[in-house]
């Protein structure tokens, strides 16, 4: 079975600094040779810090921003290579979901208006038609009927950001691209989002690209979960896989220091001073680019980029260190000591 | 299915836009009372042929520069016309001049002022430098240049006006759409393919209403001093018609005398400028939520 | 976890926090109640609209023109901060109660470097020369753990890191050896690996120097981590406090109880939700306010106003089933 949409080598850089010419000094290496694959149905996780390239990587894959190089398959279709009305209609098999669900639905219209949109975008003119429409999805994303004549700023977070999932759904998606959707979002909304979304996949059979920076969070939602760092998939596998038997020195260090919200468990926790940040993507570091945090790093990880190892299958990790990971989690993991680079 | 069911709506029923929009525009008394005024001149503006006292263009030269009496309830010009007809009919050519150059304005600056801050790069760098250029041309003398070739006449001088003053709908338009480009729900549409156009005509141009209401006001001012001063020098309206310019022009070597023939269409320009500005400012403080943000 | 021996040096009784609105001035912070002692950290969570940061904001008196403190007092060092003049007020922020915001960027100033800013601190509330004050600002820098200070203090605010940025802000707060330090969502805008690095700082510093911190954040987990009592707040009041591990392993509050379930667990594991939304607060329920949203709401619970009841010396809930449900969990 192919898979739903296949990512090749998609890489891209963005001018940062100019000079008097308009010629770019500087780029920005939001990312570099990524790629990935989202089966029908299932669910990616991508995970990563700021910098890490994440939501400059769903933007390209929809070819809201151009990449420098690399392919999008979304099942036969060359994605890049539409141009114009066909490349519109691609888009609307793979809609997004945006991070803040307050500057995400235009205040000007009605709920009613905002989640047709795309239905009249591919020519639904009869308002009956359209009406009744708004009703069936909104009631899809747990909405009353009531909801269609408001105005977004009269809506909480957690309401909007249902209103723009039946955005999404109204085009009958393949794949729905959630990029932070619920970062925003307070906790108990969050969760109430959370399930729908997974309502709908058992639903509708739609899969998710699900891009956030909380780990917790895409494990629950995820069937398979990628850590990208600076521009680059340093990890990636079956989430339970991944997390079970983190291969990345970098993942593990994201798994060391997500809070558990738990004062027993977080404060037995053996956590050893993390230091150091993500260094510019200006200056994406030589070799490895996590080599200047890693508490592995040697020689070869400053100048050599690591290749991509199995770890298990469908499990790869882009370390040169990988045969000094620890077995499944039975064993203690030792947690990474990150060196301070600034 | 859907474990959480947000059947709950706001507590508050919602007051309608327009309805909100009345409530706050309410309270500023001031812009109340010249919404009133800005009506009643609209209304005489209308009614003109068939309000005045007596024929605007009637002169009756007995009643050269007569005070303000039971005659002639303003008084009478140096012609022995009757001033309060001719006001009246004045004000009809000035509405007509400030509206039409402010229309003309619009139509040219604000589409290319969308398309220029909405789609940047060159397009951006071509129009902007061509506004710059119209904006450094002197109002009165491109006016003046375009009078001398397509002929005087109200009509004439306020296409040039409404050219002239085009780049200032062109900067708000795109000063508006550089803003608005950047909003995610601009990104929400194109991510699910809706095409530029659509996007520029019904994202980016109905959240740019307030500053456009404003603008409109404005321009419309500033289109009525112009009238004035072009017929001021003879270039707006041509006898025996008048608009409240060419009758403050008249009248100036007058004023001596007669200062009633200089207060009173002075006071009606002065007026209905002032009146235009606070109810822009008004309109544009009283938007709703809807697209309050960008004002 | 014991009840603080030692006399607060912050103490807010029943604060009462009105905004004006069209319709009259609406109250969103209601009878709050807040002691935090010397080397002590009281965790404030709530989710948004719950009131957590107004009652910060009315703590430091910056509530600005549209709310107004309308009762309870604000004790520092038994001082009522409530009753003190514009000038004496400026002189305690930032003199004994030091500030730190959810965003390091805004709290700095792009055009001065950012060794200039922290002096300048120093300099509002010290009559001290501008050497010593630039010295001073290195010590900071140095205490805060930005590495060779010297140097990095030449630097301007865009050459920093988010997580350097938040350290130079809590410099700033550490400028005049405050007693307390209000801390609101410190590290929600930084990453996962660097929100590390400034709880175990401040945590740090507390203990160093005795800092009463009044930590705001709306995530339990750094909640867990770092404070010691914890008050719940929802739609403007404090709904539930206690010892941070009594009230994560015995919540006694309803609403305390479904926060900590919606968390994220095991993967496959469906989260528990709370149906509905926050009330608003022109439209708030006669009695309990979580009473609509309640899994275990019973009759009672409309009947008026419910009060903070007494769970054991240091844990208080404001729930009228407060015995019956505790009979229930047992």
């Amino acid at each position: 079975m192919t898979a739903l949409l296949e990512v090749s080598n998609l890489a891209k850089a963005f001018p940062a600094r100019r000079t008097g010419f308009g010629r770019a000094r500087a780029w920005v290496h939001a990312v570099r040779d990524v790629s990935f694959a989202v089966e029908h149905g299932r669910t990616l996780g991508v995970v990563g810090e700021s910098g890490s390239g994440k939501s400059t990587a769903a933007r390209l894959l929809l070819g809201l921003v151009r990449p420098d190089a690399g392919t999008v398959r979304l099942g036969e279709v060359d994605v890049l290579a539409a141009r114009g009305a066909d490349l519109h209609a691609l888009r609307r098999r793979m809609p997004m979901v945006f991070q803040d669900p307050y500057s995400s639905l235009d205040p000007t219209w009605v709920v009613r208006d905002i989640v047709t949109e795309p239905l009249r975008l591919v020519g639904e003119r009869s308002r009956p038609v359209l009406g009744a429409r708004a009703e069936e999805l909104l009631e899809l994303v747990g909405l009353a009927p009531a909801f269609a004549r408001r105005y977004p700023h009269e809506l909480s977070g957690g309401q909007r950001q249902r209103i723009a999932l039946a955005r999404a759904l109204a085009c009958e998606p393949d794949l729905v691209v959630l990029d932070e959707a619920v970062a925003a979002l307070d906790v108990s909304t969050r969760a109430g989002i959370i399930n729908l979304l997974q309502d709908l996949q058992d639903r509708l059979g739609v899969g998710y690209l699900f891009i956030s920076h909380d780990l917790a969070l895409v494990r629950v939602v995820s069937h398979d979960l990628a850590v990208m760092y600076l521009g680059r998939i340093v990890e990636s596998g079956p989430t339970e896989q991944v997390y079970a038997r983190p291969a990345h020195p970098y993942t593990r260090a994201l798994i060391a220091a997500a809070p558990v919200p738990d004062p027993v468990v977080q404060r037995a926790r053996d956590r050893p001073p993390v230091r150091g940040e993500v260094p510019s993507a200006l200056a994406v570091p030589s070799g490895c680019a996590f080599h200047t945090r890693c508490p592995l790093a040697t020689d070869v990880c400053r100048t050599t980029e690591p290749p991509e190892v199995a770890i298990a299958p469908g499990h790869t990790a882009a370390c040169h260190h990988t045969e000094s990971v620890p077995g499944p989690r039975s064993e203690p993991v030792p947690e990474p000591v990150l060196k301070g680079t600034s | 299915m859907t474990a959480l069911v947000e059947k709950a709506l706001p507590a508050t029923p919602p007051e309608s836009a327009w309805r909100a929009f009345r409530r706050r525009f309410g309270r500023q008394r001031l812009a109340v009372v010249m919404a009133g005024v800005l009506g009643v001149l609209v209304l005489i503006a209308v009614l003109a042929p068939w309000i005045t006292p007596q024929d605007p263009n009637a002169q009756t030269l007995l009643d050269r520069l007569d005070a303000p009496g039971a005659e002639h309830w303003l008084g009478a010009d140096d012609l022995g016309r009757d001033v309060a007809s001719r006001l009246i009919v004045a004000t009809r050519v000035t509405i007509y001049a400030g509206a039409l150059a402010t229309v003309v304005s619009m139509v040219i600056g604000l589409p290319f002022g969308l398309l220029a801050g909405y789609l940047r790069g060159w397009t951006d760098a071509v129009l902007s430098r061509i506004a710059d250029a119209l904006m450094a041309i002197p109002p009165l003398l491109f006016a003046m240049a375009i009078v001398a070739v397509l002929g005087r006449g109200v009509t004439n001088a306020m296409i040039a006006i409404g050219i002239v003053t085009a780049p200032r709908f062109f900067r708000m338009a795109r000063g508006v759409a550089l803003v608005i480009r950047e909003e995610t729900y601009i990104e929400a549409a194109r991510s699910i393919g809706c095409p530029t156009s659509t996007i520029v005509r019904t994202h980016v141009l109905p959240n740019m209403a307030s500053p456009l209401i404003v603008q409109v006001s404005i321009t419309m001012g500033f289109a009525i001093l112009f009238e004035a001063g072009l017929s001021f020098l003879g270039l707006g309206v041509q006898p025996p018609d008048a608009s409240w310019g060419s009758m403050l022009q008249r009248s100036t070597q007058f004023a001596g005398e007669a200062p009633w023939l200089v207060l009173l269409p002075g006071l009606a320009i002065l007026l209905t400028v002032l009146a235009l500005n606070t109810v822009g400012d008004a309109v544009r403080d009283s938007v709703g939520r809807e697209n309050r943000r960008l004002v | 976890m014991k009840a603080p021996v030692l006399e607060p040096v912050l103490d807010v009784r029943d604060l009462v926090v009105e905004v004006g609105t069209a319709h009259g001035p609406l109250v969103v912070v209601d009878g709050v109640s807040l002691a935090v002692a010397p080397g002590e950290t009281l965790g404030l969570v709530g989710e948004s609209g719950s009131g957590k940061t107004l009652t910060a904001l009315a703590v430091m008196r910056l509530l600005g023109s549209s709310a107004r403190i309308a009762g309870g007092q604000v004790l520092l060092e038994g001082t009522d901060l409530t009753t003190l003049g514009v000038k004496q007020m400026r002189e305690v922020r930032g003199g004994r109660i030091g500030m730190v915001f959810q965003e390091p960027m805004t709290a700095l100033d792009p055009a001065y470097t950012v060794g200039e800013q922290v002096a300048e601190t120093v300099r509002r509330h010290r009559r001290v020369p501008r050497k010593q004050a630039w010295k001073r600002a290195v010590e900071l820098l140095d205490r805060v753990g930005i590495p060779s200070p010297e140097r990095r203090a030449r630097d301007y605010p865009h050459h920093f890191s988010g997580g350097m940025r938040q350290r130079v802000v809590i410099a700033m707060a550490l400028s005049c050896d405050p007693v307390v330090l209000l801390a609101d969502e410190p590290t929600t805008a930084l990453d996962v690996t660097v929100q590390e690095q400034i709880l175990t700082l401040l945590a740090g510093l507390r203990d160093e120097s005795g800092l009463a911190l009044l930590f705001i954040s709306h995530d339990l987990g750094v909640i867990a981590d770092i404070c010691d009592r914890v008050a719940v707040m929802y739609a403007g009041q404090v709904v539930e406090t206690a010892p941070v591990h009594d009230l994560f392993a015995a919540p006694r509050h309803p609403y305390t109880d479904a926060l900590l379930h919606c968390v994220p667990g095991a993967a496959g594991t469906r989260l528990a939700t709370i149906p509905g939304t926050v009330p608003a607060f022109d439209a708030l329920p006669p009695g309990c306010r979580f009473a609509p949203r309640c899994a275990h709401v019973a009759p009672g619970c409309d009947d008026g106003p419910v009060a903070l009841e007494i769970v054991d010396p240091a844990h208080r809930a404001r729930c009228v089933r407060l015995d019956e449900l505790a009979e229930v969990a047992s």
